[in-house]
């Protein structure tokens, strides 16, 4: 294995033994000159901005309709189903024209019914099974369009593992000595890979007894085989594949083989319920952002990522991750050697559950623990779980919120509150940046707050959980001045806006409304 | 609060809100990149948007002035149409030519989100739709050459379930 990744760096060999240098930087660029192409091109825009009654009217001419510019009809028809797409390119010529536009093929979504025909099983009755003839003239008519393929089974794991199949076979008539004219370029733009697993599927019926199956067998072999196939895979995504470990182990030899120095980020959720370091993660020489469950990292593997160009680590819990108690964190040691030889390497810590209350594996002092974000709506702020990850994180600390509303009411007395928690948290975090609250807290520690942060820019409240009150007792280390001023400016939302938005220097902040709370994602502030 | 004052193709002046006007990226870049100084009173021209649009879309931006920037597109979130919230649906339940007009002065103005909402709003009038149907919604001539029709129909029909 070594052997020939040596020889893939920079130089490789193609099909024909003839050596051709892969310089995927400038691919890159051409791409999103590409698109910015697309976007900017004057006649796209400036073609036409108004209608007249005429064209609208009556039949003289064809419909306007007809004649928006080619990205938008991109965006409507991948908007729409492959049926539907089929039904609007056949109302008339320019409409056809629009159905091969490439970004209309660019994200290849392959469910269930995708491509399938429903056949009768004397078992569970209709299913649908998937149509070889359909897919093969699919793949033949749009395959070299694809640049993201994106698997989401439900159940049909048979349709995934023939569909896996046969896109592997049109790749493979590729590297055939004489390619068939007929798939050259089927699948060679696809850079991004998908796979997500339904693996609580048992549990719709009996939502008690979560019963987790894994992926595995053949449909295991099948997605190995069509990540050997994408050469060119920048992004991969294998959401709770929950393996055994001896798969686990094996997972990603080839796609290490074939994307070593291709591939940029790297998404593994849950490959196993078990603590198993992953040791192939520490290998890709161009691995930008890696996302990976902690039970899948160790010392060693964080040895690896010492050595790496990974900025971005992500440790991603989610619901079917076992539970924070369940699992050990690396140790000091492996972060020191970590943060010692890749100084840049900034660490996410992010637990998401739709259900539970989730909560996040503290990693010991040493990691570079940039953010923290939970998404999950159980997840209340209590005192010793955030002293415990301000004493270890505050010099790093600048991303910290709870996404999405809660299902639980705050408190509402101040002493049960969590204002002077944040406050204690705004003072010990010199590099806070991003602060997301949904808990109830008052106009006074939202000042307090955006006073004592040096560095805060982003603030996140809900307007309706706000109190209007100046609820802090005089702290004699303040001056007279200074609680006039807050008592004044924490007497009304309005006022406590107005002073927010000088403090964080922009332009009308505003507490938000639970529907815009509701909307909003840290993610920005945390990827680049 | 500063405003800045927009000149339609029309001839109608609008005072706006700076931070509404901003909502459309050409604006944006005129005032931020290229420094044209709103302060002077002269109004920027809008030389491709009717006042009777521009007023409709100076309600959308008024409206979602305080919206958070969207996630970044996930490819799931990209195909859903059945994520319109209320208002937008209820702002573009209008006659086709406002909606069309509307969608192309989103696009010269570069207001992304109004031509994502534009978007899904046009492909929820196309699906469920046969090709019959969806001519006769948009008012579509069928314009394919006589008997092309047939090989046309024949080369993507992969799109569509056999019958069984």
């Amino acid at each position: 294995m070594t052997e020939r990744r040596k020889s893939s760096a920079g130089w490789k060999m193609n099909v024909d033994d003839k050596a051709c240098y892969i310089d995927v930087e400038a691919e890159e660029q051409n791409d999103s000159e590409e698109a910015e192409a697309d976007d900017l091109n004057p006649e796209n825009r400036f073609r036409r901005t108004t209608s007249t009654d005429d064209e609208l009217a009556n039949g003289s001419g064809q419909s306007p309709w007809c004649d928006l510019p080619d990205h938008i009809m991109e965006r409507i028809f991948a908007h729409l189903s492959i049926r539907e797409r089929y039904y609007a390119s056949l109302t008339c010529f320019s409409w056809y024209q629009s159905f091969a536009l490439p970004n209309v093929w660019s994200n290849f979504l392959v469910e269930d019914e995708t491509l399938a025909r429903l056949k009768f099983n004397y078992y569970s009755g209709w299913q649908p099974v998937l149509d070889h003839s359909r897919t093969q003239n699919c793949l033949l008519s749009v395959g070299k369009l694809f640049r993201g393929l994106d698997f989401r089974p439900l159940v049909s794991f048979n349709n995934m593992y023939q569909f896996m199949t046969l896109m592997s076979w049109a790749i493979e008539q590729n590297h055939k000595q004489k390619v068939p004219r007929e798939w050259a370029g089927c699948g060679l733009r696809i850079k991004s890979l998908n796979y997500i697993f339904p693996c609580n599927m048992a549990s719709s019926e009996d939502p008690e007894s979560i019963k987790l199956f894994g992926t595995g067998g053949q449909l295991l072999a099948a997605l190995k085989r069509l990540m050997t196939n994408l050469t060119n895979l920048q992004t991969l995504k294998l959401v709770d594949l929950m393996l055994e470990r001896y798969e686990a182990n094996h997972l990603l030899d080839e796609v290490l083989e074939s994307g070593c120095l291709v591939l940029k980020r790297l998404y593994l959720i849950n490959v196993t319920m078990v603590h198993c370091p992953i040791m192939h993660i520490g290998l890709f020489l161009n691995l930008q952002v890696l996302v990976v469950s902690p039970q899948n990292i160790d010392d060693d593997v964080l040895t690896l990522l010492a050595d790496s160009r990974v900025r971005h680590l992500y440790l991603f819990q989610n619901r079917y991750t076992p539970a924070a108690i369940a699992i050990s964190p690396c140790s000091v040691r492996g972060w020191r050697l970590l943060r010692r030889d890749n100084p840049n390497l900034r660490v996410h810590l992010r637990a998401e559950s739709t259900s539970g209350a989730a909560e996040i594996l503290l990693q010991p002092e040493p990691a570079p623990v940039h953010s923290m974000i939970y998404q999950s709506p159980r997840t209340m702020i209590t005192s010793d779980k955030l002293l415990a990850a301000v004493d270890v994180y505050k010099y790093t600390l600048a991303v910290y919120g709870h996404e999405m509303l809660p299902d639980f009411t705050s408190p509402v007395e101040f002493q049960d509150r969590v204002d002077s928690l944040l406050v204690l948290m705004a003072r010990s975090c010199p590099e806070l940046a991003v602060l997301m609250i949904r808990e109830r807290i008052s106009t006074a520690t939202l000042l307090i707050i955006a006073r004592t942060a040096q560095n805060l820019h982003h603030l996140y409240v809900r307007r309706s959980q706000l109190v209007e009150e100046c609820d802090w007792p005089k702290n004699p280390d303040w001056t007279d001045e200074y609680y006039q001023w807050l008592r004044v400016s924490s007497a009304s939302v309005e006022a406590t806006e107005r002073e927010i938005s000088q403090i964080l220097e922009v332009e009308n902040w505003r507490a938000l409304s639970d529907e815009h709370y509701k909307m909003t994602s840290l993610t920005k502030h945390v990827d680049h | 609060m500063s405003t800045i004052k927009l000149e339609t193709s029309d001839g109608v002046k609008f005072t706006v809100k700076t931070q509404v006007a901003k909502c459309s990226g050409t604006i944006r870049t005129m005032l931020e990149d290229i420094g044209i100084n709103p302060q002077d009173g002269e109004a920027i021209p809008l030389s491709n948007v009717h006042s009777t649009i521009l007023q409709k879309i100076l309600v959308w931006a008024e409206h979602h002035v305080d919206d958070p920037e969207p996630p970044r597109e996930d490819a799931d979130a990209a195909k859903r149409t059945d994520d319109i919230c209320s208002w937008d649906e209820d702002f573009l339940k209008v006659d086709q030519r406002t909606l069309f007009d509307v969608m192309l002065a989103a696009n010269y103005l570069d207001m992304k989100q109004l031509i994502a909402v534009c978007c899904k709003t046009v492909a929820n009038m196309i699906k469920g739709k046969t090709a019959d149907q969806i001519r006769r919604t948009f008012n579509i001539e069928n314009d394919f050459p006589p008997g092309e029709e047939d090989k046309i129909r024949l080369r993507n029909q992969f799109c569509e379930e056999r019958s069984r």
